[in-house]
């Protein structure tokens, strides 16, 4: 038997092997990362909101420290004040500070962000690789479920939602998995629907593979990657729904640091009185600012992670 | 001298079903598959050829149940004398019997087989496929690859499994430096060893090797075809070998057998079928190979029509339609297997006549 490709091995190719091939790929994944500036400033911009957000008792110390998330204010003064040495960005209506809403809301933008996408993703993940895999009457089943879900107006469900558990983010959250994980159901099951007839899950088979082994060490590792994408690029669309249901006033009352709900608390001063109508500018510049930096990161930081995990653009 | 039989096939069918109308409805059959027999020796390698669509690959993947067959009785190494009284029990159609057959095949009968004995088959028999950039798990190491059918198995611990894997890949010619790589790594010959090392680990009986060369380069095709022959007479491993490709299945098959949608026509030694076949359509197959040597002068057989749609095929024998020696008889009835001598059989009802 001759082999000549085997034996003439270059030593470079051995030289390489010696790291292990799980480091190895993810070494080329972080080059890969690394070469594109969009996703260094996407990644900076994260990296210093969660900065933010963990030293948020240091830059803005709580004054009660059983409810941090409850902003200080002085006096009820419904005239809101602009940037001042006491209040960096200015004061809400009855005066409550929005450097301190801004910093402490970091935290809950990334409670929202990523309790949303985490629910979605399992329960998608799990619902959809079910009807893929299995197929036949299960995958009808499910699939029509999706489709119920799909039919659910939004805006309707979301505030019949929130009477019904009461306001707060925490309903937020749980209207935005309920009527989340429909679309992660789809992809992944359109993933499967491709790999479940390919040569090496037969294969798998054929070598006495249970199902559950199939699909956790070929199915899942195979088309997992779609749908890590669409979830890094959906926590920044996460936080500007739940900004949006906020600002419709479904989110927790006046006072509570979030960023939507400062938006709320000010939405009759966006427009100043006669003669002078930017005199508000900084409650609508400085919350909507700061969203939109923070969406654009994750934006940003999922364009970066496409590129290093969709195996068509990967090797290019 | 009788050889031992490894696998029986006794009136095996597979049908795809299709379904149309609002409702789904059950309407027609697509016969891939349709009533075969089909005897396989230990040890023995098995080509099986016809045209594309013609079933082989199916027939093939029905017998490893990686697809359920429709109806048949598949025997996996059952003793000849208790199989041939249950086709007996069968073919007397006795309703009496009824209960007794059923319990004959839920022990004897791979298609009736729980899930669990059939898992525990799976260890003796293997499928190599077609193209292994395909049939190899892209973001899976080769180690993990290899070693998959004995970790599912749960046949060894994991230092006879490394030991397992360490034998295996030095017998398909991998070294040690392989295996922490992903099949993109490889040239396409040694992706194909290392899936003939993967259906090699279990130390099965018999493999299905479902057109192995067919995607390889030609200068590759001889090597992975030598290792295969190798491979068999070392492990004493019996062959399907699924092919179109007629030299290949000359170099390496013991017997052969033609398929003509979804059935047998013609079956034999291989060199038997291919000095005196008997049959129009394997006679059209054999004058389709190229000779090397531009001097001499073909009877070539040129075939009108294509391949009947396998879900209406056609009455009396399936090739009349565009068989040249068609005569009425061939319109009516299908032709049954004849012996011609020894182990060549054909399946027309003229072959005496025509050639």
């Amino acid at each position: 038997m001759s082999n000549e490709q085997i034996d003439k091995a270059p030593e470079a190719i051995e030289m390489k092997s010696k790291q292990h091939p799980k480091l190895q790929e993810f070494l080329f994944s972080l080059k890969r990362f690394l070469k594109n500036p969009l996703s260094i400033i996407g990644l900076t911009i994260i990296i210093s909101f969660a900065l933010i957000a963990v030293f948020a008792p240091i830059i803005a110390p709580p004054y009660k420290t059983d409810n941090p998330y409850q902003i200080p204010h002085k006096g009820w003064a419904q005239e809101p004040q602009p940037p001042s040495v006491e209040n960096p960005f200015g004061t809400m209506p009855e005066q409550y500070d929005i450097f301190y809403g801004m910093v402490w809301g970091t935290r809950n933008a990334f409670k929202i962000g990523f309790s949303i996408v985490f629910f979605n993703l399992i329960i998608g993940l799990a619902l959809g690789t079910i009807a893929g895999y299995f197929g036949g009457i299960v995958d009808e089943i499910i699939m029509r479920i999706v489709d119920l879900f799909y039919a659910l107006p939004f805006l309707v469900v979301a505030m019949a939602l929130v009477v019904a558990l009461g306001r707060g983010l925490q309903s937020i959250i749980i209207v935005m998995v309920v009527l989340g994980w429909r679309q992660y159901a789809r992809i992944i099951r359109s993933e499967i629907l491709v790999l479940r007839d390919k040569d090496y899950i037969q294969a798998a088979r054929a070598s006495g593979a249970s199902h559950l082994r199939v699909i956790f060490s070929h199915i899942l590792p195979n088309s997992i990657y779609s749908v890590l994408i669409v979830a890094s690029m959906s926590v920044g669309t996460a936080i500007l729904t739940a900004a949006a249901l906020s600002f419709l006033g479904l989110g927790s009352g006046v006072g509570y640091a979030d960023w939507g709900q400062i938006v709320s608390t000010c939405r009759n001063y966006i427009v100043g009185p006669p003669g002078n109508r930017l005199a508000y500018w900084f409650l609508v510049f400085i919350p909507g600012f700061v969203i939109s930096l923070f969406v654009l990161g994750w934006n940003l930081l999922g364009d970066a992670v496409r590129d290093v995990f969709d195996p068509k653009m990967r090797r290019k | 001298m009788m050889k031992e039989t490894l696998i029986d096939i006794r009136s095996l069918k597979k049908y795809y079903p299709v379904k149309g109308g609002i409702f789904r409805k059950h309407i027609a059959d697509v016969k891939a598959v349709d009533d075969i027999d089909l005897q396989i020796h230990k040890g023995e390698c098995l080509g099986l050829v016809g045209e594309s669509g013609c079933g082989k690959t199916t027939l093939g993947k029905t017998l490893l149940n990686i697809h359920k067959a429709t109806e048949g009785r598949i025997y996996f190494d059952q003793d000849k004398n208790e199989v041939e009284e249950l086709e007996k029990l069968i073919a007397a159609e006795n309703p009496d019997n009824l209960q007794k057959i059923n319990k004959l095949r839920t022990k004897m009968d791979m298609t009736q087989y729980s899930r669990k004995a059939i898992s525990e088959l799976r260890r003796r028999m293997q499928i190599v496929f077609q193209d292994p950039s395909h049939s190899l798990d892209p973001r899976m190491l080769v180690k993990k690859i290899v070693a998959e059918p004995l970790v599912c198995q749960k046949l060894l611990g994991a230092e006879e499994i490394q030991v397992r894997l360490q034998q295996i890949m030095e017998t398909v010619g991998l070294s040690k430096q392989h295996y922490n790589r992903y099949p993109h790594e490889f040239s396409g010959g040694q992706r194909q060893r290392i899936a003939v090392a993967r259906a090699l680990t279990t130390h099965p009986d018999l493999i299905l090797m479902d057109e192995p060369t067919s995607a390889l380069d030609v200068s590759v095709q001889s090597q992975i075809l030598n290792l295969l022959k190798d491979l068999q007479k070392q492990f004493n491993l019996t062959y399907i070998f699924v092919t179109h490709h007629l030299l290949v299945v000359k170099f390496i098959s013991d017997r052969i057998a033609v398929m003509y949608l979804g059935k047998i026509v013609e079956i034999g030694k291989t060199k038997a079928v291919f000095e005196n076949a008997k049959h129009p359509y394997t006679k059209a197959l054999l004058s389709a190979i190229p000779v090397p040597d531009p001097e001499t002068e073909k009877e070539r057989i040129i075939l009108e029509g294509d391949v009947p749609n396998p879900i209406d095929p056609p009455n009396g024998c399936r090739f009349h339609p565009r068989c040249s020696y068609a005569v009425d008889i061939c319109k009516k009835d299908l032709p049954l297997m004849e012996n011609v001598d020894g182990d060549h059989s054909v399946a027309c009802h003229r072959w005496k006549e025509i050639f």
